[in-house]
């Protein structure tokens, strides 16, 4: 039997493409496992006739039944979570310490320094009664200022009524000048 | 592993404080200064309980004027126990403090060797923080009120509760 040696030469690259369908894969398969094969394509006799043992083994012969065996052989690595390693649980913890610290640190009520020899609760009431006599005296200079710049508007006020009323004076003299001549 | 720990509680720590602070600037002038010989430092938070439960004396009184104030926090430095370039700096941070945004400043007084600044920020209509600093010959203060302030009785406050708590 006369092959076509172009044919196969075109299968053959299209099959090193990953193109070629099962068709043509099972030509491939016949043309090697066949007497026929031309001088140039007997180097790749040992791959295709490899490929067809491999299948064999593989496909044809309780395929499931094998590739369940070979599972099983495998030693297989237990699964567990990696969440919950030691180490996570005392990152916990020290996170939990930590905040509670935080926490405790934070609610402290009272933060007093420099007291020297003074009594805390002493210090404590010195200092805020300072902190309210500056208040107090301060927005009293507040309302004072206030109080005076309301005088000062106030003051304005009257001495533009003052002026309006001297204006009407000189207006109602120059009628009264106006009516006389 | 105890390096690791460690550092991972001081951040715990360190984060929560950054979290839980008041006013940046201001903190910053306490936790720079408050520690140093010369200058003194109180914090109180609640004021309208932690005070009564300090004294057996108008408890009731004391909360009622305070009622509303969250913090005080006082800052002070007597410019004799002081040495010198220590004392002009926090004198001139005090001055110059930006307490932040938010804040205006209703009133400034220089009057020979003594000055005062006095900030407010008003949140939403009602007055948060009272911010005074004042700069006097011999002594610094920062004073710094937070809340929910009101300032008619904060007034009435500051004038009743220094003869309260004497």
């Amino acid at each position: 039997m006369k092959v076509d040696t172009q044919f196969i030469d075109e299968l053959i690259e299209k099959y090193y493409e990953c193109e070629t369908t099962l068709e043509e894969e099972k030509i491939l398969q016949e043309y090697f496992t066949s007497d026929n094969v031309a001088p140039e394509h007997k180097y790749l006799i040992p791959q295709f006739i490899y490929y067809e043992e491999e299948k064999e083994l593989l496909f044809l012969n309780n395929f499931d039944e094998k590739m369940k065996q070979i599972l099983d052989d495998t030693p297989q690595k237990r699964f567990t979570l990696k969440l919950f390693t030691p180490w996570i649980y005392s990152a916990v913890a020290i996170l939990i310490i930590g905040f509670g610290i935080s926490l405790i640190l934070n609610n402290k009520k009272v933060i007093v320094t420099g007291n020297g020899d003074i009594d805390k609760n002493e210090f404590v009431f010195q200092k805020t009664i300072y902190a309210f006599e500056q208040l107090s005296k301060n927005l009293e200079i507040t309302d004072q200022n206030l109080d005076h710049l309301q005088k000062v508007s106030y003051g304005l006020n009257q001495l533009n009524q003052l002026k309006q009323l001297e204006n009407l004076k000189y207006i109602n003299k120059l009628i009264n000048n106006s009516e006389s001549q | 592993m105890i390096y690791k720990y460690t550092l991972l509680l001081i951040f715990i720590i360190f984060s929560s404080n950054l979290v839980f602070a008041q006013n940046k600037n201001i903190d910053k002038l306490f936790s720079k200064y408050s520690n140093t010989n010369g200058f003194s430092s109180v914090q109180l938070k609640d004021p309208g309980k932690t005070l009564p439960n300090m004294t057996k004396r108008n408890q009731k009184e004391i909360k009622e004027l305070l009622d509303g104030v969250e913090h005080i926090k006082v800052l002070s430095m007597e410019d004799d126990k002081v040495q010198k370039p220590t004392s002009e700096q926090f004198r001139e941070e005090v001055m110059n403090l930006q307490p932040g945004e938010g804040f205006k400043e209703i009133f400034s007084v220089k009057d020979g060797g003594n000055a005062l600044k006095m900030h407010i920020k008003d949140n939403n209509g009602s007055v948060s923080d009272l911010l005074m600093l004042v700069s006097e010959e011999k002594k610094v203060t920062l004073i710094w009120f937070n809340g929910k302030l009101d300032l008619e009785k904060l007034t009435k406050s500051a004038s009743m509760l220094p003869n309260i708590l004497k």
